[in-house]
């Protein structure tokens, strides 16, 4: 009853202050945990209804991002194929090894800055951050597990009885606690302090060479329609030319929408952290980054839905740059590389 | 007991009331007895297939696209009720329990709704599917209804989305052989929203008190799911999964099979 009180005049406070001194108000609970948007990132798009920021929280989350059991026999955690050292994509392979040893048919993404992202997977299968793990859970090739299952096995842990206690005052241990922890483990993943962030926040460290600064003239110039924003994605569908791996056929934004002219586009993937990435493309098909900027400059493929973007005033497809612009991109490139992300001991 | 009879004469009277007057409605209305309190309303979903009882592993005859079909399987979700009042109000059942499946294999699958407000309802309002909104209210507000969904063949596995209407079966087109059909109909991720609703008028008044709690017949023409607004012809194409063309169709077909039949009063105290 004090507590509500307390509430009650809290809220009472809120609407007769201003909003400076609201800052000024006491923290009430040591477990919150303030949302700091780096200030060169567009607004977040996850709400946190129902599901605030709390250290305990994100605890849970986090032991449950690198638990197996969340895979049918115990063998696959989310961190199996989400490494955090690679920027939480998967060690340099093309495929990632689900359970049985099974190979799945796209490239692991980096998890990063999700909570400023509105559609999942590279073909934008879930809209909902919080149901975003059911996909990888449910698929037979990677952890084909069921929610109740997974909640089953972990109700024999003693710990996560607490934990789940602590974080969502849950003692029944539900599958909306362990999804809503996942997320909250998720948002918080946020990259933002690479060299290059220090640069544009005019920070300590923010010093880029000539030649990266000339690169990021032309990542600007050739790049930045689709890898937009200090998120380096748009989030947007698009095809960018990469040949269609006949064995899987993967058709990309097409499987969700139904619709043909969504065929072969596939998430426009942040170039954050992207030397740590590789390999690259929604198959992992091109190896370097070098590679990479020589499919653009040469080696699309072109078909009816690739990106009217990559479409030359010549009739041509792809960007022209020459060798030496390559390199100054790919200098720049690695300065969004984040070091205190990937090592970061809290993640 | 003696209540319940002059419940009765009060009913019998207002009924001669009725079919006695015919020009000033407000004076029947008045007549009409006062309901107070709530109760449940009961929904039986009487599945048929040309008027008949829907049976599964069945040859039933021809639609209007020369194909016979034979169910194997055929569930889906409804959702987000409202019913109106013969005054017009309207009564919203509350959003976090209103997700309800449907299995069509025994024919007398029920879906209740509990604590309706007493009224005399004449329509009944509810969607064919899962919502946007809901859908992105997050985990919270669904998730029981997930796992329920997902123990029925109701999920898309590489899809965090809802199937609205998964029905399977074979099926023969003219002389042709039999085939097998699959359609599993849902949104499609951001991209086309498939969530239908319908308005269903009741002939008969769904009476809801603290002592009535009435039972209403839900008839579910299914052959209108192919052969309605929309001609579904399965020969061109048998698996009907993500399809931007057919899906939005067989959702607007979807709200056409419904009708309200018979509506039993019972007496629930």
């Amino acid at each position: 009853m004090k507590k509500l009180f307390t509430l009650f005049v809290g809220t009472l406070l809120l609407f007769s202050c201003s909003s400076d001194e609201y800052v000024d108000l006491p923290d009430v609970d040591e477990d919150d945990i303030k949302w700091e948007k780096p200030s060169n990132f567009p607004d977040q798009t996850y709400t946190f209804n129902n599901n605030a920021l709390k250290k305990s929280r994100f605890e849970l989350g986090k032991k449950l991002f690198h638990d197996p059991r969340l895979s049918e026999d115990n063998t696959i955690s989310c961190s199996s194929c989400h490494i955090k050292e690679f920027a939480f994509s998967d060690a340099g392979k093309s495929f990632s090894i689900g359970i049985d040893g099974l190979v799945g048919k796209r490239n692991a993404p980096a998890i990063q800055n999700m909570a400023f992202n509105n559609e999942y997977f590279y073909d934008g299968a879930s809209n909902n951050l919080e149901m975003v793990p059911i996909v990888p859970i449910h698929n037979e090739i990677e952890m084909r597990e069921e929610l109740p299952t997974i909640l089953d096995k972990l109700r024999l842990d003693i710990e996560y009885q607490q934990m789940f206690k602590k974080a969502y005052n849950d003692e029944k241990m539900t599958s909306t606690s362990m999804l809503k922890a996942l997320a909250q483990y998720m948002t918080l993943l946020v990259s933002s302090n690479s060299k290059y962030d220090k640069y544009v926040r005019k920070e300590e460290g923010g010093n880029l060479n000539e030649l990266e600064k000339k690169g990021l003239v032309l990542f600007r110039q050739n790049c930045s329609s689709c890898h937009s924003t200090d998120l380096f994605t748009d989030n947007s569908f698009r095809n960018n030319g990469v040949r269609v791996n006949p064995s899987v056929n993967d058709k990309g934004r097409e499987d969700v929408s139904g619709e043909e002219e969504d065929r072969y586009k596939f998430k426009v993937s942040t170039v954050r952290n992207v030397a740590l990435t590789a390999p690259y493309m929604h198959d992992g098909s091109i190896a370097t980054l070098e590679d990479v900027l020589d499919f653009y400059s040469s080696g699309i493929k072109d078909s009816p839905t690739l990106d009217p973007l990559l479409r030359q005033k010549n009739g041509r497809v792809g960007i022209p740059m020459t060798s030496e612009e390559k390199k100054a991109i790919i200098a720049f490139l690695h300065t969004l590389t984040d070091y205190d992300f990937i090592n970061n001991p809290k993640y | 007991m003696k209540r319940i009879l002059s419940y009765v004469a009060l009913f019998l009277s207002t009924s001669v009331a009725l079919t006695s007057c015919s020009t000033d409605d407000n004076n029947n209305q008045e007549v009409k007895e006062v309901l107070v309190g709530k109760n449940d309303v009961t929904f039986t979903f009487n599945h048929k297939m040309f008027g008949e009882e829907l049976k599964y592993n069945t040859l039933n005859k021809a639609n209007g696209n020369n194909e016979q079909l034979n169910v194997t399987f055929l569930k889906y979700i409804i959702s987000n009720f409202q019913l109106t009042d013969d005054k017009g109000g309207v009564y919203t059942y509350p959003k976090d329990k209103g997700y309800f499946f449907v299995d069509s294999e025994s024919n007398d699958f029920k879906v209740t709704l509990k604590d309706v407000p007493a009224g005399y309802y004449t329509k009944v309002k509810f969607g064919v599917g899962v919502d946007q909104e809901k859908y992105l209210r997050g985990v919270d507000d669904q998730q029981e209804f997930w796992d329920l969904c997902k123990k029925h063949d109701l999920t898309w596995g590489w899809l965090t989305g809802y199937k609205f209407i998964n029905y399977q079966g074979t099926f023969i087109n003219g002389t042709e052989e039999e085939a097998g059909f699959q359609l599993h109909i849902g949104s499609h991720g951001s991209k086309l929203d498939n969530y239908k609703e319908n308005i269903l008028v009741s002939k008969e008044e769904i009476k809801v008190s603290d002592k009535y709690s009435p039972l209403v017949d839900l008839n579910v023409e299914v052959s209108l799911l192919l052969d309605s607004t929309d001609k579904i012809v399965l020969k061109e194409r048998p698996y009907i999964m993500v399809d931007a063309v057919r899906a939005p169709k067989i959702m607007t077909n979807a709200t056409t099979m419904f009708s309200v039949g018979k509506v039993t009063t019972k007496q629930g105290l």
